[in-house]
Formats: C-alpha cells, sequence, structure tokens
C-alpha cells in the first residue's frame, strides 16, 4: 500500500509517521484470526530467503525503486552517516583534545614538534576506499567479504621462479561456500598462560578456528585441509566446551543460521610436516626482550601484563626508604612476598638479593618451592652500615622464573646527603588543586630520578631508503646500575620507520651510556612529517624523551 | 520510597518521613554545617553544584538510617552501647551510607549485634585446642650445579616454616638439630647444602570470626525497613536514584 506521498518528501527530520499511509506499508490480511496467523506464518516463512512477494495495489503517487546497491570500502573510520537528502557523510579523524589525552601529565612536559598535543595529527592523511556497485542487494554484492578483503589486503611477497610437487594454487585450510562464509580465526586450541597452567601449546594440539556467516541466511559450511580431519566438534568462545560433532567420515561439516559466528575444534589427520633440519622454529617474539622483567609492571604505564601474565611473581613492601642512620648503621625491615598462580604444577626458582657492596642482607639467596595457587611472605632485613656513601641505591629482589626470564622487584634506599634527596622524599607535597591538575604538568624539568636522559638528536630528516639513528645519553647518577626497557613511541604510519622499537638498556652506576635507535626509511616510503619519542622505563620510573622531528624527504 | 506528596507534606521544612513521623530540615540543615565545618571541609563540593546537591541527599540518608535504627532500638529496648568502629572491608560490604550511620549513631551497630549476633566461630575439632604453634627456622644455605659445595659459602636465608623451600631441602632440614650441616641435597635447581641456625616455636594468630554472613542480613534487614517506614520528599531521594536528576555519569 502505497503512502499519501512520496517517500522522499514524507521521510525528512521531525517527521510524524504515526498516521497509516505516511509512508509505504505491507498490510497483512485475513478474514479471521486464524487466516490472519496463517497468513503471518506464511510471510515469515518466506522471508527465510530475504524476499517476499506482495501485491501492489497502486505504486502512484511512490516511484518504485532500482534494485541497486552502492557500497563504500572502507580501511575503518571513527563513523558516518547518510542524511535525507542521501549524501554520506564520513568522519575521517577522532582526536581527544580534554582530559586525559589532550594534557600531559608526567614531568617534564611533552608536545609534538609543532606545540600541539599527542592527539592531533597535522600532517597529511591519505584514505583510500573503494566504490563498489551492482545489481541486487548487499548479499548479492557480497558487501561484507569485499569490505573485509579491502580492509586486509593479501600479503605479497616477491620469490624467485622454482620447481617442487606443490601445485600452483594450494590451501593449508579451506572454508566453502567461499566468501558467504569466513574464516575469522585460526589457532592452536587452548589457552594454557590464560588459565595458569604451565604446560605450553604444542603444535600437534587440536585448532581452533572460528567461523562467521557474512550474508544473514543459513548456510552449511565445510573446511577442508589436505592434512585431513581425524575429528572435530563445535565449541564456545572459549574453546573448552565439546559440544556436538562436526565430523562424518573424514568430512567437517557445520550448520550456521545467518551471521552467526561459530567456534569449532578440528583435529588433523596428519601433521605439517616441514623441513626437519629447520627445527622448531618461534614465530614472533616468545618471552620479554627488556630482561629482568619490573614485577610492578603497572608502574611503567606499560599497558598489559608482561608476556605469558606472570604466574609466578615477586615483591617488596615498601618500595622506597630513607636510611637515615646517622652515626650508627641504618636498620631497613622490607617484605618479600612471592605468589603462585600456576594451577597445575609446583613453582620451583632461586631468589637473590643483590645489594650494594658493603651493605648486609638477609636473605641474600633462597630457593622457593611453592605448590600450585600458593605464596610465601617473609622478612627482608637489610643493614646499611653508618658510612654509606649519601646517594641513591637500589636493593634488587630477582626471582628466576625460567631459563633466562628474570622477575624482579627493586626496593629504592636513599641515603640522605646528595643532590638526590628528592627522589625519596620525606613527605608527599600539598595536593594540587583539581582544576590545576587536569591542566597537566606545566613542568619543564623531570622528576628527580638519578637518571638523567638526553636526547642527542634534534631532527631526523632522511630520503627513502636511507637509515639514520635516535641517539640518547643516559647519565645514571645513582650508586647501583640501572637495568630499563625502552620503546621508541611514533605515530601509526611510521611503524615501519623503527624496526625494533624495544629494546632493554643498562648503564652502570654512576656512569653514563649512549643509546641509539636505528631508524630506517623503506624505499617506497612516501615524503611526510612526523615525530617519535622514546619512553624509558626502569624500576617504576618512567622518563619520555622529547618529540624528535621525523622527516622523510621526496626522492 | 517514593516522593509524592505526604498526607503531612511541609514541603519546605521535612525532608521525609520515617514510620509517619516527619525529619525536619532543620536537622539536615545541622548535620551540614558541622560537616562543613569539620576537618574535611575542604574536600567537600561547592555549594551551588550538583556534587553539592548529591551531598546533600548522601547526609539525608545517612540521618534516615540512623533514624530507622534508632526507632527499632526504641521499640525492642536496645541499649545504645559503643558499637566497634568498622573494618575497612565490612565499611565497603555495608556500604557509605549505613557505614557512616554505624560510625555516627552507636543505635546502629546497637541494633545490628541484637538482631544478628554474630555467629560463633566455626566449633571445628582442630579450633577446640589452643592455637597451634608453627616452627620457624632460621637456614644458612648455598646452592651448587654440581654438589660440589663448600660450607665456607654458606649465606643467610633468613626465617622459614620450611613450606616454601624445595621439598627435598625441607625434608632434610625437618629433622635437624641446630647447628647440623644438612646436604648435599638434590632439586631441581642443582645441589643444595643447609644448616639450622636457630629453631623457634610461634603461635599462630587467633582466628578473627568473619562479619560477612551478619552484616549481609543487616543489610537485607535495612532494606526492607527503608522499603516499608521511609518515604522521602522531593529532591531528598537517594544520591543513587537514576531517577533523581543529579544522577548522572559523566566524563
Amino acid at each position: 500500500m502505497p503512502g499519501a506521498e512520496p517517500i522522499e518528501s514524507a521521510w525528512v527530520p521531525q517527521a510524524d509517521l504515526r498516521g497509516a499511509r505516511a509512508i509505504p506499508a505491507v498490510l497483512v490480511a485475513g478474514a479471521d484470526e486464524g487466516e490472519l496467523h496463517a497468513e503471518i506464518a506464511r510471510m515469515a516463512s518466506e522471508l527465510a530467503d530475504g524476499a517476499v512477494t506482495v501485491t501492489c495495489i497502486d505504486p502512484e503517487p511512490g516511484t518504485l525503486l532500482d534494485d541497486y546497491t552502492v557500497g563504500l570500502l572502507t580501511y575503518g573510520i571513527p563513523g558516518f552517516a547518510v542524511d535525507t537528502s542521501g549524501a554520506l557523510h564520513l568522519s575521517l579523524l577522532r582526536s581527544c583534545t580534554g582530559w586525559p589525552s589532550g594534557v600531559w601529565l608526567d614531568p617534564p612536559r611533552r608536545q609534538t614538534p609543532d606545540g600541539s598535543a599527542f592527539q592531533l595529527q597535522h600532517w597529511t592523511h591519505d584514505f583510500s576506499y573503494s566504490l563498489v556497485a551492482g545489481a541486487g542487494d548487499w548479499r548479492r554484492q557480497d558487501l561484507v567479504s569485499r569490505g573485509l578483503e579491502h580492509s586486509t589486503p593479501m600479503l605479497v611477497r616477491v620469490a624467485d621462479q622454482h620447481g617442487g610437487e606443490l601445485p600452483a594454487t594450494h590451501s593449508l585450510l579451506a572454508v566453502t561456500p567461499e566468501r558467504e562464509v569466513q574464516l575469522q580465526a585460526v589457532k592452536l586450541n587452548g589457552n594454557p598462560s590464560a588459565a595458569g597452567e604451565s604446560v605450553p601449546l604444542d603444535a600437534d594440539r587440536s585448532l581452533t578456528v572460528r567461523l562467521t556467516e557474512a550474508t544473514g541466511f543459513a548456510r552449511t559450511a565445510q573446511l577442508f585441509s589436505p592434512l585431513g580431519f581425524a575429528g572435530a566438534h563445535r565449541s564456545d568462545l572459549l574453546e573448552s566446551d565439546v559440544r556436538t560433532s562436526a565430523y562424518d567420515a573424514g568430512v567437517v561439516e557445520t550448520d550456521l543460521e545467518g551471521a552467526q559466528i561459530a567456534t569449532l575444534v578440528l583435529e588433523p589427520e596428519g601433521t605439517p610436516g616441514g623441513d626437519p633440519a629447520l627445527g622448531a622454529v618461534v614465530l614472533g617474539v616468545d618471552r620479554e626482550i627488556a630482561q629482568p622483567v619490573y614485577s610492578r609492571y603497572w608502574l611503567h604505564n606499560r599497558g598489559p601484563a608482561p608476556m605469558g601474565f606472570l604466574p609466578v611473581s615477586v615483591s617488596v613492601s615498601p618500595t622506597a626508604v630513607r636510611a637515615e642512620g646517622g652515626a650508627v648503621a641504618a636498620q631497613v625491615v622490607a617484605e618479600v612476598t612471592v605468589a603462585s598462580q600456576l594451577v597445575d604444577a609446583d613453582f620451583i626458582g632461586m631468589l637473590t638479593i643483590a645489594v650494594p657492596s658493603g651493605w648486609s642482607c638477609e636473605p641474600v639467596q633462597r630457593p622457593i618451592q611453592l605448590a600450585p595457587g600458593g605464596h610465601t611472605t617473609f622478612p627482608l632485613d637489610l643493614v646499611v652500615p653508618e658510612d654509606a656513601q649519601p646517594g641513591l641505591s637500589f636493593v634488587r629482589v630477582q626471582l628466576s622464573t625460567g631459563p633466562g626470564d628474570v622477575t624482579e622487584d627493586v626496593l629504592t634506599v636513599l641515603v640522605p646527603g646528595s643532590d638526590l634527596d628528592d627522589a625519596v622524599p620525606t613527605r608527599t607535597g600539598p595536593e594540587i588543586a583539581h582544576e590545576v591538575q587536569l591542566q597537566g604538568t606545566t613542568s619543564e624539568r623531570s622528576r628527580v630520578q638519578g637518571l638523567e636522559i638526553d636526547c642527542l638528536t634534534t631532527q631526523l630528516e632522511l630520503a627513502p631508503g636511507e637509515a639514520g639513528v635516535l641517539a640518547f645519553r643516559l647519565d645514571n647518577q645513582a650508586l647501583s646500575d640501572v637495568d630499563g626497557e625502552l620503546m621508541a613511541i611514533s605515530p601509526w604510519g611510521t611503524w615501519d620507520l623503527v624496526a625494533e622499537p624495544i629494546s632493554g638498556f643498562s648503564v652502570s652506576a654512576g656512569s653514563s651510556a649512549d643509546v641509539a635507535i636505528p631508524i630506517a626509511v623503506p624505499v617506497a616510503a612516501e615524503p611526510g612529517e612526523w615525530w617519535v619519542m622514546v619512553k624509558f622505563m626502569w624500576f617504576g620510573r618512567v622518563h619520555y624523551s622529547p618529540a624528535v622531528p621525523l622527516v622523510v624527504r621526496s626522492r | 520510597m517514593t516522593s509524592d506528596a505526604h498526607p503531612l507534606a511541609e514541603p519546605a521544612r521535612v525532608i521525609g518521613w520515617v514510620d509517619g513521623q516527619p525529619v525536619s530540615l532543620d536537622l539536615l540543615e545541622l548535620r551540614l554545617a558541622v560537616l562543613r565545618s569539620g576537618p574535611g571541609a575542604a574536600a567537600l563540593p561547592r555549594e551551588g553544584t550538583q556534587e553539592a546537591r548529591q551531598l546533600r541527599r548522601w547526609t539525608a540518608h545517612v540521618l534516615f538510617t540512623e533514624l530507622l535504627c534508632l526507632a527499632t532500638a526504641g521499640r525492642l529496648a536496645i541499649a545504645d552501647s559503643a558499637a566497634a568502629p568498622l573494618d575497612a572491608l565490612s565499611a565497603v560490604q555495608l556500604g557509605s551510607i549505613t557505614a557512616a550511620a554505624w560510625h555516627g549513631c552507636p543505635a546502629v551497630g546497637a541494633v545490628c549485634r541484637t538482631l544478628f549476633p554474630a555467629a560463633p566461630v566455626a566449633a571445628h575439632p582442630a579450633s577446640a585446642r589452643p592455637p597451634v604453634a608453627r616452627r620457624w627456622f632460621r637456614v644458612s644455605h648455598s646452592l651448587t650445579p654440581d654438589g660440589d659445595v663448600l660450607v665456607g659459602s654458606l649465606q643467610p636465608m633468613g626465617w622459614t616454616t620450611l613450606d616454601d623451600l624445595p621439598t627435598s631441602v625441607a625434608d632434610a632440614l625437618r629433622d635437624a638439630s641446630r647447628g647440623e650441616l644438612v646436604g648435599p641435597v638434590a632439586s631441581p635447581l642443582g645441589w643444595h647444602l643447609a644448616r639450622v641456625d636457630d629453631i623457634q616455636d610461634r603461635s599462630a594468630p587467633a582466628l578473627v570470626p568473619d562479619l560477612g554472613d551478619q552484616l549481609r542480613e543487616f543489610t537485607l534487614w535495612l532494606e526492607r525497613r527503608r522499603t516499608e517506614s521511609l518515604s522521602v520528599a522531593a529532591g531528598f531521594e537517594h544520591p543513587g536514584d537514576p531517577r533523581q536528576p543529579d544522577n548522572s555519569h559523566r566524563h
């Protein structure tokens, strides 16, 4: 039943659409209640294929629309809206200029080279889209799979021509119906580190795959692999539940509702094999680059827990003390706690405590064994001799948690009388008014932390194909060695210029060390102006370098 | 709780009704004046702001809670004995309004204790005996990968119950006497050599009764009491009531 006026003039802002003929409507009618219910059921069953056939009394005054779809495929944007004129509005960038992203909190105040806050991105941005159109609705146009293909371009490598037995086209895992059912994820089954299990995944375990139905209609998915399957079952998001079998005589098959997200666990029949000469290849990074790992990682404003989620951790409390013995030796009493969240194995490891020479400590080393879920707390008795040199020292409580893996907490001890007395203040300063706090820091100096960090590079200007370094001088004013972690931070679009953004750094007690971070501009890089800064983290302290201009010249 | 007009409505002077009795606005103003002249005054929200109106509502509900408990205490002739201050966990379990009432008015704790007496500490067979003393060992220790250990390399390890040491080392030390050298003993870490330097028997800490069940029952009772016997005047709704205009979540 057509509307009283064309839909284009009825469908306007603030429209009152309550009238029976305000917009076109489909009327479902029956002579009595039973017939009406039968008509509704018939229409509902027709909807299963997305189209309902109805008789139109009189298309006037409305106009029939063409069965045609236009889509804009994007790389991902903050938002969009279509207005009543049919115009499509796209928001391209979104930046927060208020608290907390628009202000800087850790002294000294940092800003981008043009003086703006770090969420403002005052440079040229390229946006790429694909405009697609064709007959039929979004399903016939495969918009879901075409969108995914646009935003996930195929990874291409140039390889030499070579012989071999493998076919020109090969698929280790394939799903049908192609495009209508999407393979979203493939991984080894299980998440041992999330549950505190000590046994790592091995490649012989079953695979978890996640499928999504992309057309909105029920489909039957089949999975294929040259390895063959020995079994498969449906599971849940956590991959642990074993539901019904999806396997029958070598075929893995599952029914999907429209838009269903399904998790399957597959048992491959064979193993990929591969070249035994290569041995077990570790893909990616499997342990923290900077060792030892500081156990109070949150103080480094570093985001998630270290790799492996620290199932066994060590802490010392308090973390900072002033040793004020005066003419006599100062006694410092702290408490060490080691806790295990492993669920299936005892933890056994060695705890060692490193103190400055001439100081005495009990314990200096202690073997630890903990039952699953166990913990222990014991005192750390430290004696700082009366002739201890004034300054900042670090007592390092280190727990070996695996081959090459050390987790540590650090007790900072200040012997007053040096320039670093403010590193362990006697009391907290006055509370800063809320309105002032909201403005962020205005300080031009960093806090007294015992490690002075000078940026030796004022600007990096490189042509495509050229390489340079971002250099720093680290001056350790403390009486103990410092081991920390650095991370180079730069905006999206520059990440492939910094091949190794994370590394460890070490500076011996009372000495200086230079740190250089390689910056290499790919040959195919586009010219532009960005910035790069480095965040230094050690023993619960953080220092951000200035943001150094990073300029890629045109060739 | 409703904010509909009450038969005794005197909007300007009454903030609510407890068991049908009007609660005077003067009482609330007095409370707020005490708060605003107290040591924490600097931390209170400025007058005229949304937060100040929320503080006003919060204080009103502390007052209501006290009056509800006072009425019950009067009816049941419960004596106002000073209640023990709440520990941090119990205060969080009760919520800020009830916790503030507990600390401001002895009747609140007295009603809780009388209506919901603490369950006796579980009569577990073990607790019938006096607290068991734990044996602590002060140990010196050294570790080498190959068992080639020198007694001179022993270093103090501090006090331990032995429960956190490698099982083999703990088993060897458990029966050792003071000054006795134990080892070399193997563990996954290597070879251990150890000596007990001192032994102490320390009593275990006394059991603390769990307040959780008692406070839960009290909270449920208080909720029932509020539903049945409290009505509030417009403007004095609970600060967390989503229907009142000042309870908005903003960034």
